[in-house]
């Protein structure tokens, strides 16, 4: 009793990204395509050495995890090797960890190989990834390599070259949407529609930072709204950036200005608010010619930014500059 | 493009059942990793030229009376061109053992280490260093057995030891020492991949003189063609899949045969099953789309069909649904079928190789002048603010170069697009290259200026010979030739663009040479 008391506890303090990452293929979200490969090889083994590439919070390590559990059961202690860029990876790790572990032999099922994963790889030196190289190919008869990376290009050829390189798309809104309804439902969170597109807003495609978005939410403020929502992620409210460029697109500069002064001075960084500015514009449904000469100035706005120049002067600009392409010029 | 397009969308469809023998997949499931391996020369698929060149290397040294004037053989090329293939072909053929370095890490533990011993200076406990762990090895390998009879055998050098990429030079050295010391001394046979991307490259790390005195054999080995990666697969496949089929998988390996046969495996071994647990036809070929889009190397199809697509636009028939102002009237057009920024975020491609692409073609999508200067001067404007950046953006304004030359490209392009529909080849854009190409010389100018100053490292180069300027000169002429042997450019308009700015960084390298040299003298 005391036991299962310990471990609701246990459960309860746990992130829910950990609480919630998928234990099985059907429960990961998106990719769908290329989850449903992964899960074959799960049952008949002998999968190449794959090389995943994909921003974050799409699934990358979780299907390898999946596939890693799937395929091997219960020796799964001891026939995968999980290292990511929170350990040290450097020439040694691989010469000696790596090949330690593709020495040692583990009793698997035929055609079923131990697997190393090693996590967020673009991180590794040069030094240890030419050292790698030569580790894939000789233990390749017991030992495969799944290998996870934002940009695949950060990887040297021979490595690109030894894996099939398989590649992950950001996740649909839908997509985190169904995932995020069913999260709170399990937990009870009391919920709103536009809080949880708020946290869809935030999270532009990374699930993990979506699930974090709403737990802290929640944990903060008890019930899920947008309001909450961009308090606790600290970015300006995009129903106000689009009712600012909806007065650009009509050149009523004042009313846009006030928009964007109100903005400045709730304590947001220029920064902040031109980056909710270009994803509102992406995603807004405006005249097609407008739309490129919008995201154009948004740009060179943010190019100043970047330098230093964050003041109120650049975003006044800016919304300047966006009235007067819908004026008539003389 | 249109053609193109329709042709690999004509590809992508034409996978069905029927592309499957049923009683093969047995084969092709089972065992095929292990008949991968070339065994004999028909199997490569290496230019039969190259092959000839390294077997007439090989022959040189153990099929000849005569001494082998060149010991060392140093081969070339990207990875995934069977190179090491080729060199374990030929050395079975001639009955010559491989001895492969592998460098071992040190097996003294660090922690092992106390004070005390440190102190004590005692060998046994001083980490090995890395030239000298090579040096063992090469001197154990001429060890000959007690029989006398001299063993038939190479030096197999793919794992460079660490050491070689920070100190190129000290380690050929050691090279050339052996082979100067050492009479009849083992061949070596260097494989080493060079990349246009690597920090470094082959010319910089073998310079000239080095294969000069050192008399190596300099083989360069191409990208494997597409003909030859088609019969490779589909000998791996026992002939049970169409043409067209292999031929997709090996387009988008550019030329790699490891990246190909893994490609293959990941995409159909799996989608064997699935093959054939479908019901509907139709199913079946959409799976098969979307399979070629998420592996392979970085320019799968679904990346030209986003070129095509962006390059090409298509617009519905009817008219945008705002109103804009009245005087803008002209701007209004029809309503655009996919929105480009989410086409864009599908990519994996990274930022800027979509671009370089589509600098690359879009003058040939440009009916007249007028929509050049507008396209040109809107990707110009956004290119200066975020072209040599874009890789340090987060997201996401990471893409915001190609939302922007996507639109502009979309928006200036779109009447041209009825008007004029052809073939458009995709090729490789070559900016990029041009770009690694002049990064190398100004690194490796400063590695070398480095070189000259320290006084180590007049020690490094063949002592014999360095206090004359004239070595000095040729390695810098041996880097001067990285671009002498650049692609020619095929556009027109950027012909004497490009020139122009060689010569720029010509004269810059030349001053720096004069530097140096003065410096030296004095």
């Amino acid at each position: 009793m005391a036991e299962s008391e310990q471990q609701k506890q246990h459960s309860q303090s746990m992130p829910w990204v950990e609480k919630y990452r998928p234990l099985e293929f059907v429960d990961i979200v998106g990719n769908e395509e290329t989850v449903k490969r992964f899960e074959v090889f799960s049952n008949e083994g002998n999968i190449p050495n794959v090389l995943l590439a994909g921003p974050p919070g799409v699934g990358k390590t979780t299907t390898i995890l999946c596939l890693a559990r799937k395929m091997l059961g219960n020796q799964m202690k001891n026939a995968v090797l999980e290292l990511n860029a929170s350990n040290e990876r450097g020439i040694d790790v691989v010469r000696n960890k790596i090949k330690m572990f593709a020495q040692t032999k583990v009793t698997l099922p035929p055609g079923k190989q131990k697997i190393v994963i090693l996590d967020e790889a673009d991180s590794m030196t040069e030094g240890a990834q030419q050292a790698l190289r030569r580790t894939m190919e000789i233990y390749s008869k017991t030992t495969r390599f799944a290998l996870a990376c934002n940009t695949s290009d950060k990887l040297i050829e021979a490595i690109q070259s030894r894996c099939a390189v398989v590649r992950f798309t950001k996740l649909k809104d839908e997509q985190i949407l169904g995932k995020l309804r069913s999260i709170c439902e399990k937990e009870n969170v009391p919920y709103t529609n536009d809080g949880l597109e708020a946290v869809i807003f935030t999270a532009d495609g990374d699930l993990r930072q979506a699930i974090n978005n709403l737990q802290s939410t929640y944990d903060g403020f008890g019930t899920v709204n947008s309001e909450n929502v961009f308090k606790v992620c600290d970015e300006p409210h995009p129903l106000f950036v689009k009712q600012m460029i909806d007065f650009c697109l009509k050149a009523n500069l004042d009313e846009a200005y006030k928009i964007i002064s109100h903005l400045w001075r709730l304590g947001y960084c220029a920064e902040d608010i031109i980056t909710n500015i270009f994803r509102v514009v992406k995603g807004y449904d405006m005249p097609e010619y407008l739309k490129l000469e919008f995201i154009k100035e948004i740009g060179v706005t943010y190019m100043r930014i970047n330098k230093g120049v964050g003041s109120l002067l650049q975003l006044s600009a800016l919304i300047a500059k966006l009235c007067k392409k819908s004026i008539k010029s003389e | 493009m249109e053609s193109s397009v329709r042709s690999l969308k004509r590809k992508l469809q034409s996978f069905n059942i029927a592309d499957f023998e049923c009683d093969k997949t047995d084969a092709l499931s089972e065992g095929r990793r292990a008949d991968r391996t070339p065994e004999i020369r028909n199997d490569l698929c290496v230019n039969h030229k190259k092959v000839t060149e390294v077997g007439n290397w090989f022959r040189s040294l153990f099929n000849s009376k005569r001494r082998a004037e060149s010991r060392v053989l140093l081969l070339t090329g990207p990875s995934g061109s069977g190179k090491t293939a080729t060199v374990k072909v030929i050395a079975k053929e001639f009955g010559v053992k491989i001895e492969e370095f592998v460098e071992s890490f040190d097996p003294v533990d660090d922690q092992l280490i106390t004070e005390e011993y440190k102190e004590a200076d005692d060998p046994l406990f001083q980490k090995e260093s890395q030239l000298s762990q090579f040096k063992k090895f090469i001197a154990n390998a001429n060890c000959n057995p007690v029989n006398g009879s001299v063993e038939r055998k190479v030096i197999l050098i793919e794992e460079f030891p660490s050491t070689f990429r920070n100190e190129p030079i000290a380690f050929l050295e050691t090279v050339y020492h052996y082979l100067n010391n050492i009479k009849d001394c083992v061949p070596i046979v260097f494989i080493f991949e060079s990349e246009s991307n690597d920090s470094f490259s082959n010319k910089f790390c073998f310079p000239k003189v080095f294969l000069e005195k050192a008399k190596v054999t300099s083989i360069n080995f191409n990208p494997i063609t597409t003909n030859e990666l088609i019969s490779v697969l589909s000998r791996v496949s026992n002939y049970s899949l169409r043409k067209e089929v292999l031929k997709s998988i090996a387009e988008t390996s550019a030329g790699d045969i490891r990246n190909a046969l893994n490609t293959f495996d990941f995409t159909f071994r799996s989608s064997l099953k699935t093959f054939m647990n479908g019901n509907s036809k139709k199913r079946r070929c959409i799976q098969m789309e979307t399979d070629l889009n998420v592996s392979g190397r970085e320019l799968c199809p679904s990346f030209f069909l986003i070129l095509g697509k962006i390059l090409h636009c298509k617009r519905l028939e009817i008219l945008e649904d705002h109103t804009l102002p009245s005087h803008m009237e002209k701007f209004r057009t029809k309503k655009l079928r996919d929105n480009p920024e989410v086409i864009i975020d599908t990519l994996t491609v990274n930022p800027s190789s979509l671009d370089f692409y589509l600098h690359e073609h879009y003058l040939k999508f440009a009916v007249c002048i007028d929509q050049i200067a507008m396209v040109s001067s809107s990707m110009s404007d956004i290119d200066s603010l975020f072209g040599q950046q874009n890789w340090m953006l987060k997201s996401p304004w990471n893409r915001i170069q190609n939302y922007v030359v996507a639109r502009s490209l979309l928006f200036y392009l779109s009447n041209s697009s009825e008007a004029k529909r052809h073939f458009v080849n995709f090729t490789k854009p070559l900016s990029p290259e041009y770009n690694c190409k002049a990064f190398e010389l100004n690194r490796s100018m400063d590695a070398l200026c480095f070189k000259t100053h320290s006084e180590y490292g007049m020690e490094l180069i063949f002592p014999s010979e360095y206090h004359n300027h004239e070595s000095i000169l040729q390695l810098n002429n041996v880097i001067r030739n990285c671009f002498s042997e650049a692609p020619t450019i095929q556009n027109d308009f950027s012909k004497k663009g490009n020139k122009e700015v060689f010569n720029e960084k010509f004269t810059y390298s030349d001053s720096e040479d004069e530097l140096s040299i003065e410096d030296f003298a004095l």
